[in-house]
């Protein structure tokens, strides 16, 4: 992926997030799954780890339930995830 | 449109699904709201989403509710992580269920085509094979003239019953 394909699909990844606005996180291969609800196709789970953990650095989403199984691992929006969301549009 | 009240987000994702986003952006003008397309569909997927996570929350609740009253020991911690797994399993539960929908929906729509299709064909035969077995209808296809004299005299010659009930005045064919 170039980087504008990179941050177009953080964006993406972001918006899944951001729909879930519940006390539950979603782990990778849900976030996977849902952004074919944003135009993407399945995506590969390293590129899915790689753009959840620059998101995570960013500050702009948090890992809610923190596990040695990745599989087990799941995340949520932060209110700063949102606001850059809110900006871009 | 994520600040809007949310039945007025209710309003708008219930007329985007039956109609299209031109249409759903126009309405919302007419209605004094300005959007474009990719802001209205950006807002319907993020809508539909947070619906489905909603009601799937619902669902994990009531699952832990039962787990807990079964298993009173188990602690809180363990109950919540159990929540996050749940959740995303019935994440991707829920959209392979949507996806395979859609497949067979697909597959269905295509299977009703290729029947149609068939029937049609085996009916144009069955009717050559009649035609061609009937001598008058031999004789007029074999005259020296234009095509649509031709075809009137067929379908005088084919629908003759038709006409004269028409004529008798006991039925009364659509126009």
């Amino acid at each position: 992926m170039t980087e504008e394909q990179k941050e177009l699909f953080r964006k993406a990844v972001l918006r899944v997030l951001d729909a879930n606005r519940t006390r539950y996180g979603l782990g990778l291969s849900a976030v996977g799954h849902l952004l074919t609800q944003f135009g993407f196709g399945q995506a590969k789970s390293e590129e899915l780890a790689e753009a959840v953990d620059y998101l995570e650095r960013k500050g702009l989403v948090i890992e809610v339930m923190k596990s040695v199984n990745r599989s087990n691992r799941a995340w949520r929006i932060e209110e700063a995830g949102i606001a850059y969301l809110d900006e871009g549009r | 449109m994520k600040t809007l009240p949310e039945d007025r987000q209710a309003a708008i994702f219930e007329y985007a699904r039956e109609h299209t986003l031109e249409e759903t952006a126009k309405w919302l003008k007419d209605d004094g709201f300005q959007t474009s397309r990719s802001a209205l569909s950006e807002f319907v997927s993020w809508y539909g989403l947070q619906e489905q996570l909603r009601k799937n929350e619902g669902t994990v609740n009531q699952l832990l509710e039962k787990l807990k009253e079964g298993n009173p020991d188990y602690s809180e911690e363990w109950l919540q992580k159990a929540g996050h797994i749940f959740f995303s399993a019935l994440a991707i539960e829920e959209k392979d269920s949507l996806t395979w929908k859609r497949t067979q929906d697909a597959r269905t729509r295509q299977e009703a085509l290729r029947l149609a299709r068939d029937q049609f064909e085996r009916e144009t035969c069955e009717l050559f094979l009649k035609w061609r077995a009937d001598q008058e209808s031999n004789r007029i296809a074999e005259m020296n003239m234009p095509n649509e004299e031709r075809i009137k005299l067929l379908r005088r010659h084919w629908f003759k019953d038709v006409d004269e009930l028409e004529k008798s005045g006991t039925v009364k064919l659509p126009e």
